[in-house]
């Protein structure tokens, strides 16, 4: 897959080369909707439907795109695919939420369009918003989840790399992209959860 | 906490807003593995993904067609204009991009196909029927001329590539278009401009006829 990420493709691509945007479409589908129902436990529909949102982000700002600006393509992308399923999952939460409210109150009010997005409305030009390294709490953080984000953080990145990896493949598959045996990819990943238990633990006694 | 919960929390974070932004090393094993979805699965996607950027494209109907072209041509620069291939046409429409192509450039005329194929092609790109029928009227003067002019087009094949035939065959359409009249349609079209109104009615794409 480093083809797509060559410094000529992509600037096909950011020229609206519609061959070369189809070449990417084949190509990284299958390992885009792969990871959005796997990390995310996303039903297929919904995860259609989120890539699907996320590639028109991208087939509107990839004129945008930066090369030079530190990621490369495929990581750009997966980002906005990232970013794209918290956006849903979130109204998703608001929603039942406001479902949920609505009947203890006994005001529930039946909207069948609340649920869905309607079909010819779009986003405005995305622009990527990545949380900053080490970030700061944020209002909606719950302390676990701040604590847990701080101790995350304070990992090596082979230990941090391990564990988003595991969300989505096995071990055989992180052995055979790491270049190393099933049995020591396992062994790595347990190592490396100990580590964020131990970094965990610590960032609540520092609070205390 | 327990080693249990300490798990939860971190798939918890790793899914939220709360994670660190993905890095090129943990992308680059995610396309590494073999794991994909299935073939079916993209080709959903790419439908979908297709009908999100047309719809972006009109948002409301294109009741008028600037300049003079057919409806193969329109429904080509519109295509282009929104910076998809036929590939992509072709998926949300569920045929091989060879049809787009044929639409495209007038071998399959919009009175040949199914009132349909007509009405998806029509409602995906928002065309009111009031441009269809302008845009058919054109396409149906221009078939009449047009087999003349690729007679001619025949008769240097020879020194001509693919590709170098095609652009002409574009060049000498959208000439044609331009200097030919719009005429009187025929029963043909007539019958497919109405069957277009029904068709466009029962899938409640009723803004495209009223």
């Amino acid at each position: 897959m480093d083809d797509l990420n060559n410094r000529a493709f992509v600037d096909q691509i950011r020229r609206g080369d519609t061959r070369a945007f189809q070449t990417l479409f084949d190509r990284l589908l299958p390992k885009l909707c792969n990871f959005l129902t796997t990390h995310f436990d996303l039903r297929p529909h919904d995860a259609e439907e989120i890539a699907s949102d996320a590639m028109l982000k991208v087939h509107k700002s990839v004129a945008r795109f930066d090369p030079d600006g530190g990621a490369k393509l495929t990581t750009w992308i997966f980002e906005i695919a990232r970013n794209t399923t918290i956006d849903h999952l979130r109204r998703c939460t608001a929603q039942q939420n406001k479902a949920a409210g609505a009947a203890a109150s006994g005001e529930l009010h039946l909207d069948a369009g609340a649920a869905d997005e309607p079909k010819n409305k779009t986003e405005d030009s995305y622009e990527m918003a990545c949380p900053e390294e080490g970030a700061e709490d944020s209002p909606d953080m719950s302390p676990q989840m701040s604590r847990m984000r701080r101790a995350f953080d304070s990992l090596s990145e082979q230990d941090r790399d391990i564990l988003r990896m595991r969300r989505v493949m096995e071990y055989d598959e992180i052995a055979k992209v790491e270049n190393i045996s099933t049995n020591y990819a396992r062994v790595r990943h347990v190592r490396a959860e100990e580590r964020l238990r131990a970094a965990y633990e610590k960032e609540k006694k520092d609070e205390r | 906490m327990s080693d249990e919960d300490v798990s939860k929390l971190l798939k918890e974070m790793l899914r939220s807003e709360h994670a660190p932004p993905l890095t090129d090393s943990v992308v680059d094993a995610f396309l590494s593995s073999e794991a994909e979805c299935s073939n079916e699965m993209v080709d959903r996607v790419r439908a979908r993904f297709v009908e999100k950027v047309l719809a972006d494209l009109h948002r409301d109907p294109v009741k008028r067609v600037e300049g003079k072209l057919s409806f193969g041509r329109w429904v080509e620069q519109a295509r282009e204009g929104a910076r998809l291939s036929r590939h992509d046409l072709g998926s949300v429409l569920g045929k091989e991009q060879s049809f787009v192509e044929s639409v495209e450039t007038g071998g399959t005329q919009p009175w040949h196909m199914n009132s349909g194929e007509l009405a998806r092609i029509v409602s995906l790109f928002r065309l009111h029927v009031d441009a269809v029928s302008d845009l058919i009227l054109r396409s149906f003067a221009l078939n009449n001329v047009r087999l003349r002019g690729e007679v001619l087009a025949r008769s240097h094949r020879g020194r001509m590539s693919l590709e170098r035939g095609s652009s002409t065959r574009r060049a000498l359409d959208m000439y044609l278009a331009r200097n030919v009249s719009g005429g009187e349609p025929n029963e043909e079209v007539s019958e497919c401009l109405n069957a277009l109104r029904d068709e466009l009615r029962r899938i409640e794409a009723t803004d495209l006829v009223d």
